[in-house]
């Protein structure tokens, strides 16, 4: 399955560039060129120049290198928030979808009841508790996240479990463990994946937008949001301090949601080949016929 | 060898406020010998597939048990390698995921059996599908192909019981003639048990030895091949005098 999805272009390229970002992310100390939080007072509003390609803020900080230090919270902590998210929601998924009866009626409570608190005034709530940070922040969107998922990850375990392959494989005496490794998970993976991948976009922004809000990661440090937050600040006289910020979390949306698209086209077992290649293989073949006929 | 005791069953209704439970199997009872082959003919919705459900240990039933060989076949150890199931839906019944070696081979890994290549080869050769066939994957098989393949891995532990689901009801007719006797072969060479479950009286009685008529969640005759003319009961009288006429 990883290989048939790797000759993917799209996808091939997607992860390329997220690889890439996620490494820029780990060793952005030995690649940025200044300090983020080195004050430059003379530089202060700087547009871009030979040794700060995007400019400076209003401290005079280097935005280029306060950018790359800002895909650790705003990239790297957010995938390890996904994931752990998935991971949870997925084995009780399975659980559920798969036991059914008791099992199913408990976690499908226990997810009601957790849906029932808007998620949005629940982060300000226990946030206000247990303390703002970039970290309080995670560990609050991991709480509140996976019951959404859990439901959503039920109904396709339920859908595929009720397939005869599954059937099948109970009946010839597997066991339940073996049942959701093998059967399961790569049935529903597929599915969980381009949720997951969609949704990263969104948790990015909301992330980011904690840190607007100045819940998240705390100043200085530096963070998409928090970034674009500060740059509010001086909206009216220097506009264009937005324009860095706001880009890089667009694009890496973009970047995710094409994943989360071509990830889908990839997955899917039936779709051989995609709409362009599809497109060049009928005009081959119009071609050819039109050399016969002559 | 396979022993059905006054099984029930009930599925709850539809709808948030009732309580009320449908009856699906009421007091099923029958026993199958080694060697032997059952079928079981019922109009659909009849609880055909429930009590084959029930009899693979899949799903319990509210009261009564299934025997396999004297235990219980809600253990998966009185099931394993020696139970097996083909079903109407071929297209659902290999994993998408899955070429046809990888499918046949799920069965011989769960046995920890000693298998290669050949003997993958050699299954598809037996139920009459090229070895080219192996890499393939479900949809780019045809109904009948897939239902060879699924019939192939049903034989791959040569288990002694195989239960068929409207096996073959999903074929071409013309297909289904050559199926039933690739069942037939198996049968003798492996000295394989069917519960052949179908809506389609004709093919019961081209592959069975004895019927068993089903309807509405109950048995209301069971016969002998030999005697279908001298049944007793009035559906089931119908039912095979709309054989018979056609
Ligand atoms: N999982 C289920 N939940 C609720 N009702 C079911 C379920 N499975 C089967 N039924 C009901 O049981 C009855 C018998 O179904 P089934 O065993 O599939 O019949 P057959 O195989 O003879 O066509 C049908 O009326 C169906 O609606
Ligand atoms: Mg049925």
């Amino acid at each position: 399955m990883l290989k048939k999805v790797l000759k993917h272009p799209g996808v091939l390229v997607c992860l390329i560039i997220i690889v890439a970002l996620v490494v820029l992310g780990f060793i952005a100390p030995l690649v940025a060129p200044h300090d983020p939080l080195e004050v430059q007072a003379n530089l202060k509003y700087a547009p871009p120049s030979p040794g700060y390609p995007v400019g400076n803020d209003y401290l005079g900080r280097d935005v280029f290198s306060r950018l790359l230090y800002g895909i650790r919270p705003s990239l790297l902590w957010v995938l390890l928030a996904m994931i752990t998210i998935n991971v949870i929601a997925l084995g009780l998924a399975m659980l559920a979808g798969y036991r059914r009866r008791g099992t199913d009626e408990v976690i499908m409570r226990i997810c009601d009841i957790m849906l029932s608190f808007p998620s949005e005034i629940m982060v300000l709530a226990i946030v206000g508790i247990i303390g703002v940070g970039l970290r309080n922040i995670l560990i609050v969107i991991v709480l509140l996240g996976w019951p959404w998922y859990t439901r959503v990850y039920r109904s396709a375990v339920m859908k595929y479990s009720d397939k005869n392959y599954v059937i099948y494989s109970r009946s010839i005496g597997n066991s339940m463990g073996n049942i959701m490794l093998k059967e399961l998970l790569p049935a529903v993976l597929p599915e969980v994946a381009v949720i997951a991948a969609g949704n990263i976009a969104s948790l990015i922004m909301s992330i980011s937008s904690y840190s607007f809000l100045g819940l998240g990661i705390q100043a200085p440090e530096p963070e998409w949001g928090a970034m674009l937050n500060q740059a509010k600040e001086s909206l009216a006289l220097n506009p264009q301090q937005m324009i860095a910020p706001a880009a890089v979390i667009v694009g890496v949306c973009i970047l995710f949601s094409l994943f989360a698209d071509n990830l889908r086209n990839a997955l899917d077992v039936k779709h051989v080949k995609s709409g362009w290649r599809r497109k060049l293989a009928r005009y081959k073949k119009q071609k050819r016929k039109e050399a016969e006929v002559k | 060898m396979l022993e059905v005791k006054e099984i029930r069953k009930t599925y709850r209704k539809p709808g948030l406020m009732t309580t009320k439970r449908k009856l699906v199997l009421d007091n099923v009872s029958f026993d199958m010998s080694k060697g032997e082959c059952l079928g079981i003919i019922g109009e659909s919705g009849s609880g055909k597939s429930t009590l084959g459900r029930m009899i693979l240990g899949v799903e319990k039933p509210d009261s009564g048990c299934v025997l396999f060989k004297g235990n219980d076949v809600q253990k998966k150890s009185a099931r394993k390698g020696m139970v097996s199931a083909v079903f109407q839906d071929y297209t659902s019944s290999i994993s998408p995921s899955r070429t046809v070696s990888q499918a046949i081979e799920e069965p011989l890994k769960l046995v920890g059996a000693d298998y290669d290549e050949r003997v993958i080869y050699d299954l598809l050769d037996r139920v009459g599908l090229e070895s080219k066939i192996a890499g393939r994957y479900q949809h780019e098989l045809s109904g009948g192909q897939a239902q060879r393949v699924c019939i192939a891995r049903a034989v791959a532990t040569k288990p002694e019981f195989i239960l068929l689901d409207e096996a073959i009801s999903s074929l071409d007719v013309s297909i289904q003639v050559q199926v039933l006797d690739l069942l037939k072969e198996l049968k003798e060479e492996m000295s394989i048990s069917y519960l052949f479950i179908t809506h389609d009286i004709q093919a019961a009685a081209y592959i069975c030895n004895r019927l068993i008529i089903f309807k509405e969640g109950r048995i209301v005759e069971k016969t002998d091949i030999s005697d279908i003319g001298k049944v007793n009961d009035e559906y089931s009288k119908k039912l095979f005098n709309s054989v018979i006429t056609v």
